[in-house]
């Protein structure tokens, strides 16, 4: 008598079909995600390339990676120059624009959507528009330093001048984080702005104590998203620059392309992708422990 | 009743039989190639042609594009399907090669009576060999070799006697500058040897080339020295052969402002266009340009073609991309068959003709008879069997690039090293000194000795 009563309650049905409905993510999961990391972790250890079959060399490629291989360092320093030098510019840029998006002035919608509109043209796309621009003969960039007289760049054919360029092509995509930024201002309760203005307070004084504050949680999340992206540049190695000159722009993911698919050398691109990923992983929780000191979350239930 | 079953039982294994009584042994073979255009046409008119004198095998031509080649073939074969035969990509056939994904031809070609296929009535190096040169993992379907193409009209405006068609006395190094230079103008009218002239503003430049190895090796090569020695183990570019002749290709750009830099080459349109539009007299390409540069010239400009101007003795590099037999294939002697059809110039002539390919026999380039069914003179110019065949004949040395084990990341110090030097911003030596060290480490030696 009791077992029926059971397996008819609520709680058990309820997690019964929780589960089916959850299946398809989780087997999706499984599928596309899951599966093929444990295979790649698995093929890490091998020597592949892929018209025959693997053979195992157990650390052998993470040993090569980690002591013989210059351009593996190479391509971290690159990935990361590039990363340290766009993740702050675009959080502080697009919090920036946020701020001035956030107003009321005229033609409001106009400006949001003409800041939005780069970050969804197509990577490939975005890059041949660079190309152009960056040209040292005709492109706008340098036209437009040539109105000011100054002198003429090389942008992404000059060894040093390859990651600023890039850096700065990143901040035209800005608009993604752009847009979570002024949900976020858009959340900001009124009357803590107003209990400001009462206590005497000015702009500078909201900036400080209210959005600040009240934007960590944002600033958090698109610090992590743009950690994350970073470090996984690829289009723009591929498609504009060949990761030169002189391996000045050979990206991380670019790199591990290279070895799969030009060098043939799939067991060592996986243990390529196994090194990023422990590093994003541990820069993820890095951020994320130092979250308690500095990011405040809204009275809600659980915190 | 069981008449009834009896008999319908047997009807539906006579209905299930009778199809295989009359395609008893019909086979499809697939064959893979990235040509588009003309090329894929004729590959497509050439598969129809077999298959009407071959009415038992079926060939299904599958076409892949050239950068996403090598990973199509790669996940086939992995998946346990590649196809029977195919366009073998050139930096990796060798290393396919050696590792059984691709069937040694030697039993083939040694079995065949047809004169066609036989090695040795074949231009030398024509054939990728492995297995220390015991095997052989395929022949090209054409030759190629990189020429000096050029507008005769703008050498006629300028008063210019043409770049030399006989092989035996080309045009030096020398030569090339002074005519560039008279036919370098900017936007303002001046040469490159005149005061005032504006190399960011340039409209018309004296000789065109794409930074590669292709380009590279010809020159390097006339001036006797090589990328490295013959067998693949010591590094030579940095010794000063090879050094002088690359810094002289980026003194054509930074130097005498004949040639245009990567970034103004990248905005410069396509060969054909820009022979047309006048914005250059001359251009560093390969002898397949031909197909469209015949094209854009025809009743707009006069086509002139001649060997690479020299150093110290006139050298072609001969290269040209295989067809190779998957050893996963399931219909090898069919696929042989299909092989030999595409091998025989006379199925391939409309692309010949046309001036893509080449043959890869002797006898056509030798017999008077057989270079006139090919040579098309309304696409191919005059001096074309001077300037291109005798050339080839006499002067071809062997591409040792795709020979090369590790060619595809010796490329890429190749091409890494050396940007610097053709953005203007690094001396060759320097640079050639950098990569011959990285090439230290990459130079284990050939598949083909």
């Amino acid at each position: 008598m009791s077992k029926k009563k059971d397996s008819l309650s609520l709680s058990k049905v309820e997690a019964k079909w929780g589960l089916i409905l959850a299946l398809p993510a989780i087997l999706g999961f499984i599928l596309w995600t899951a599966g093929p990391m444990i295979a790649s972790l698995v093929l890490s250890f091998t020597s592949w390339d892929a018209v025959t079959s693997p053979k195992f060399i157990g650390l052998s490629n993470y040993r090569k990676l980690l002591i013989e291989d210059p351009l593996f360092k190479k391509s971290l320093g690159v990935t990361l120059y590039y990363s340290v030098g766009s993740v702050p510019l675009v959080l502080a840029i697009a919090f920036i624009v946020a701020l001035l998006l956030n107003q009321k002035v005229r033609g409001l919608a106009f400006f949001r959507t003409a800041f939005y509109l780069p970050s969804i043209v197509p990577a490939v796309a975005s890059a041949m528009i660079w190309i152009w621009l960056f040209n040292p003969d005709f492109g706008l960039l340098n036209q437009f330093l040539g109105i000011f007289n100054l002198p003429k760049l090389q942008w992404i054919y000059s060894e040093t001048q390859v990651i600023p360029s890039l850096i700065l092509m990143s901040i035209w995509g800005m608009g993604g984080s752009m847009i979570i930024f002024l949900a976020g201002l858009q959340g900001v309760p009124e009357q803590l702005y107003e209990a400001v203005e009462v206590d005497g307070g000015n702009w500078w004084h909201k900036f400080r104590y209210i959005t600040i504050p009240m934007m960590t949680p944002i600033i958090f999340f698109n610090l992590i998203m743009g950690i994350i992206g970073t470090l996984q540049t690829f289009n723009q190695a591929y498609v504009m620059t060949s990761g030169g000159p002189n391996y000045a722009s050979l990206f991380y993911v670019y790199y591990l392309y290279l070895n799969a698919f030009n060098y043939g050398a799939m067991g060592y691109s996986c243990a390529l992708a196994w090194i990023l990923f422990l590093i994003v992983l541990g820069l993820t929780l890095i951020v994320l422990r130092s979250s308690s000191y500095w990011v405040y979350y809204e009275m809600g239930k659980g915190r | 009743m069981f008449k009834k079953v009896l008999a319908g039982i047997l009807s539906v294994i006579l209905l299930a039989v009778f199809p295989l009584f009359g395609f008893a042994e019909q086979v499809e073979l697939t064959f893979t190639h990235w040509d588009v255009g003309i090329v894929r046409t004729v590959l497509l008119a050439l598969a129809r042609n077999f298959e009407k004198s071959h009415p038992n095998i079926k060939v299904k031509v599958l076409d892949i594009p050239y950068d996403r080649y090598d990973e199509k073939i790669t996940a086939m074969v992995a998946a346990g399907n590649p196809p029977d035969l195919g366009y073998g990509r050139e930096p990796v056939v060798l290393e396919w090669a050696e590792k059984g994904v691709l069937l040694d031809l030697t039993p083939f070609i040694k079995k065949d009576p047809d004169p066609n296929v036989k090695l040795e009535n074949r231009i030398p190096f024509s054939w990728y060999l492995y297995d220390r040169g015991k095997k052989v993992a395929g022949s090209s379907v054409a030759l190629e070799i990189m020429v000096l193409w050029y507008n005769k009209d703008m050498f006629d405006k300028a008063g210019l006697a043409y770049p030399s068609p006989n092989p035996d006395k080309p045009w030096t190094y020398k030569d090339l500058i002074e005519a560039a230079t008279k036919l370098t103008v900017d936007r303002n009218g001046k040469h490159p040897d005149e005061p005032g002239f504006d190399p960011t503003n340039i409209k018309t430049f004296g000789v065109s080339f794409s930074v590669w190895y292709a380009s590279l090796l010809p020159f390097i090569r006339s001036n006797g020295g090589d990328f490295y020695n013959e067998a693949a183990t010591e590094p030579l570019i940095d010794h000063p052969e090879a050094v002088e002749a690359i810094q002289f290709l980026a003194d054509l750009i930074y130097k005498y402002h004949v040639a245009p830099t990567p970034a103004q080459l990248a905005s410069l349109p396509s060969l054909s266009i820009a022979l047309q539009t006048q914005q250059v007299a001359m251009a560093i390409d390969g002898q397949w340009a031909l197909s469209t540069l015949s094209k854009a010239a025809k009743g707009r400009f006069k086509l002139g073609v001649a060997p690479l101007p020299i150093f110290k003795k006139p050298v072609g590099v001969l290269t040209g991309g295989p067809i190779v037999m998957f050893s996963g294939g399931k219909h090898k002697e069919e696929a042989w068959e299909f092989y030999k059809w595409l091998m025989n110039p006379e199925n391939v002539l409309p692309v010949m003709r046309d001036g893509l390919w080449m043959p890869v026999q002797k006898s056509w380039f030798t017999d008077p008879k057989l270079l006139k069914r090919w040579i098309d003179p309304t696409t191919h110019p005059p001096e074309y069997k001077q300037a291109v065949v005798d050339y080839l004949l006499k002067y071809g040395t062997e591409m040792t690039y795709y020979m090369t084990k590790n060619w595809p990341k010796i490329e890429t110090a190749l091409n890494q090293g050396l940007s610097n030097v053709f953005l203007g911003h690094e001396d060759a030596k320097a640079a050639c000194t950098r990569i011959a060290n990285e090439m230290k480490s990459l130079l284990i030696g050939r598949y083909d000795r």
